[in-house]
């Protein structure tokens, strides 16, 4: 990525294409919470669905991505489903703004390859969404492990629950995958992140057994690092509508000194509440999308890295397209080198 | 009227003792262990005879129910010495090191038409039979993803001998077998094994498996003589029209915190789930005793704990060759 220089404006302008991933309610607030961000508009391929959402948040709509790519925007934030990320996000690196991608950052390796291309090129910034890196918690638990408090890390026992999202999410033409896809991606990330390391070898079971859908609903991911280092993950969409939250990120990281257990999002109050007829768990920790979108915003203002780059974006996403190609093929499956290293 | 000698006086002979003495018309009459001191500490508490070898309570004809509770690599010599001198064996799991060890104490057991009875106390916890009746009645609908949790300190064992994996099989034979022995209970047999095993001089060992039933079950269980605090187990049963989730740690209805005796120091909290009729290990033992009068058959068949010991050898042979083991 070359260096984009400093944004000397008061306000970085931000567009939002597509609502169609439920963050962009998330990401419209965090930008209302940013004193130097202001939200321009919004582009979404789905009229009525952007109109709503213009109206709610009292944004323009812009009736097509070249109009809101036409304005003097500094960035977007796509949260469109899946297989549009590419387009989407080429289309706005080549009118030179730069891109926060909702994750995954795509449904196959070389459309990633080719978004990471354009934005290179285009000297723009490409970002993916990985808010978990952003919660205190992971950062405290990143800092732990540098620190060498629990030694050399040895493995890890990693969940990233959550309820069948259904919509789109279900639908592989829009989403390239189910809950492998839709959950690998943010631990592998936090995983590199944390053990400075690549993914060298990926197992999978994938299989759809808990609801009625065409798209895989549970698996369990055994990762090998170079390192020799090996890490279980469970995405499975195994919530129930009844559970009192929408799922989970754990992780129980075992050094050869000690152990870390992390929750991310076990800062919350239970309540019990009879207009609900359920236990709900209430999060009163930071808000990661916000300090998401803040580092996002920075990056912009300071023409420097976001926290995770479209390289981070691909090589999560190459996991969990490992994980998919395991469970074809029943053995586990080497991940082809990628020159963004 | 049953007549028992206790063979090998670690924490589980001394567990086993202290059941007997709650148990109808029972009785502890030897108490065997080659460390006699610890040997006379279990007699003591059970009014038995401390023996340093077997051969006084295998040729008395008053003690009917030998109950082998000695590290893993002396079950099968043990269990067929009992067996040969006619008495009924309860073993403590893991049945044995290798599945032939394990048919040839079946047989032998057989052979002696005496009642052979496998510790895996885990279907006797009640926490692990409810979370089976509940599978079991289909009350989770379509099972999807199960997980399996368990995990300690390194144990420290007579002579250390769990840190030598030719007498206790490794980590996921003699710890995870329990768990995997949970799966077979409520999901049949298992096709499949991937696994991994770190090890350290620590000591410590962990280890991580991902499981998959003939039935389609995908299946997680987690090993760890990593972890530095207390001991805990978890599981979560994830299906399609509900799940079940439990965790030891969140689950102790009472914690005692008191000052040290000695120095007047805050203590460390002890955690405790205290259960009566429902106490597993004694619920196991009163099991073996009716099944030793003919009056049930137990829930734990030496088959079933040959299946649960194949699941293990297949997970140590993953993470020895880095391969997917069919079982």
């Amino acid at each position: 990525m070359t260096e984009t220089g400093h944004v000397r404006e008061d306000r970085i302008r931000i567009g939002i294409i597509s609502f169609a991933h439920m963050h962009a309610a998330s990401y419209v607030f965090a930008l209302s919470q940013i004193p130097d961000a202001e939200l321009v508009g919004i582009y979404d391929n789905d009229r009525e669905r952007g109109l709503a959402a213009a109206a709610m948040y009292h944004t323009d709509y812009y009736h097509s991505l070249s109009d809101l790519l036409d304005t003097d925007v500094h960035g977007v934030i796509v949260c469109s489903e899946n297989v549009r990320h590419k387009d989407e996000c080429i289309r706005a690196a080549q009118a030179g703004k730069h891109v926060l991608c909702e994750k995954p950052l795509a449904t196959t390796s070389e459309d990633a390859t080719a978004m990471l291309d354009v934005c290179e090129n285009k000297g723009v910034i490409l970002a993916t969404a990985f808010p978990v890196r952003h919660a205190p918690p992971v950062a405290r638990a990143k800092e732990v492990i540098d620190r060498g408090e629990i030694g050399q890390v040895l493995a890890v026992n990693a969940t990233n629950h959550g309820r069948m999202p259904g919509g789109w999410f279900i639908d592989r033409e829009l989403s390239g995958g189910g809950a492998v896809l839709d959950h690998t991606v943010h631990v592998a990330d936090l995983l590199r992140w944390f053990l400075r390391d690549e993914v060298k070898t990926v197992y999978a079971e994938v299989d759809t057994r808990m609801h009625d859908i065409d798209i895989d609903d549970c698996g369990m991911l055994l990762m090998e690092f170079h390192s020799g280092v090996f890490a279980t993950l469970d995405p499975s969409w195994s919530r129930p509508k009844a559970y009192p939250t929408w799922g989970d990120v754990t992780m129980e990281i075992v050094g050869t000194k000690g152990v870390i257990s992390l929750d991310v999002f076990a800062q919350v109050l239970v309540e019990a509440n009879d207009s609900d007829q359920q236990v709900l768990y209430r999060n009163w920790g930071d808000n990661m999308d916000l300090l998401l979108v803040n580092d996002f915003i920075h990056a912009v203002r300071e023409g420097k890295e976001p926290k995770a780059n479209g390289v981070d974006g691909l090589k999560a996403l190459e996991v969990a397209l490992a994980a998919y190609e395991s469970a074809t093929r029943g053995r586990p499956v080497e991940l082809g080198s990628c020159r963004f290293r | 009227m049953h007549t028992v000698a206790i063979w090998g006086a670690g924490s589980m002979g001394r567990t086993h003792a202290n059941c007997y003495k709650q148990c109808d018309e029972t009785h502890v009459k030897y108490v065997i262990d080659s460390d006699t001191e610890i040997a006379h500490d279990i007699a003591a508490l059970c009014g038995a005879i401390p023996q340093a070898h077997p051969e006084a309570a295998l040729k008395d004809p008053e003690v009917d129910i030998v109950d082998i509770c000695l590290p893993t690599y002396l079950h099968r010599e043990c269990v067929e010495k009992a067996a040969y001198a006619g008495k009924h064996v309860f073993c403590e799991k893991p049945i044995a090191l290798s599945c032939d060890d394990a048919m040839a104490m079946t047989e032998t057991c057989k052979s002696n038409n005496v009642k052979f009875g496998i510790g895996h106390v885990l279907r006797y916890f009640p926490e692990y039979e409810m979370a089976h009746d509940m599978i079991i009645s289909g009350r989770l609908g379509k099972i999807g993803v199960v997980r399996m949790s368990r995990t300690g300190p390194f144990p420290r064992g007579w002579k250390n001998w769990h840190s030598d994996s030719n007498r206790s099989g490794s980590l996921l034979l003699d710890l995870s077998i329990h768990d995997f022995d949970f799966l077979a209970w409520c999901f049949g047999d298992v096709e499949r094994v991937f696994a991994r095993c770190a090890r350290h001089d620590r000591p410590l060992e962990y280890a991580l498996a991902v499981v998959r039933m003939k039935s389609g079950v995908i299946a997680h269980v987690e090993g760890s003589w990593a972890h530095p605090a207390q001991f805990s187990y978890e599981f979560e049963v994830c299906g399609s029209l509900g799940m079940i989730e439990f965790d030891s740690c969140k689950t102790q209805p009472l914690t005692v915190l008191a000052e040290s005796v000695q120095t007047g120091k805050p203590g460390v909290a002890v955690p405790e789930s205290p259960l009566k009729d429902k106490h597993p290990y004694l619920r196991q033992l009163r099991e073996f005793l009716a099944f030793v009068d003919g009056k049930i058959t137990p829930r734990v068949a030496p088959e079933d704990a040959v299946k649960a010991l194949r699941i293990s050898l297949a997970a140590i042979k993953s993470a020895r060759t880095g391969e997917v083991v069919p079982v």
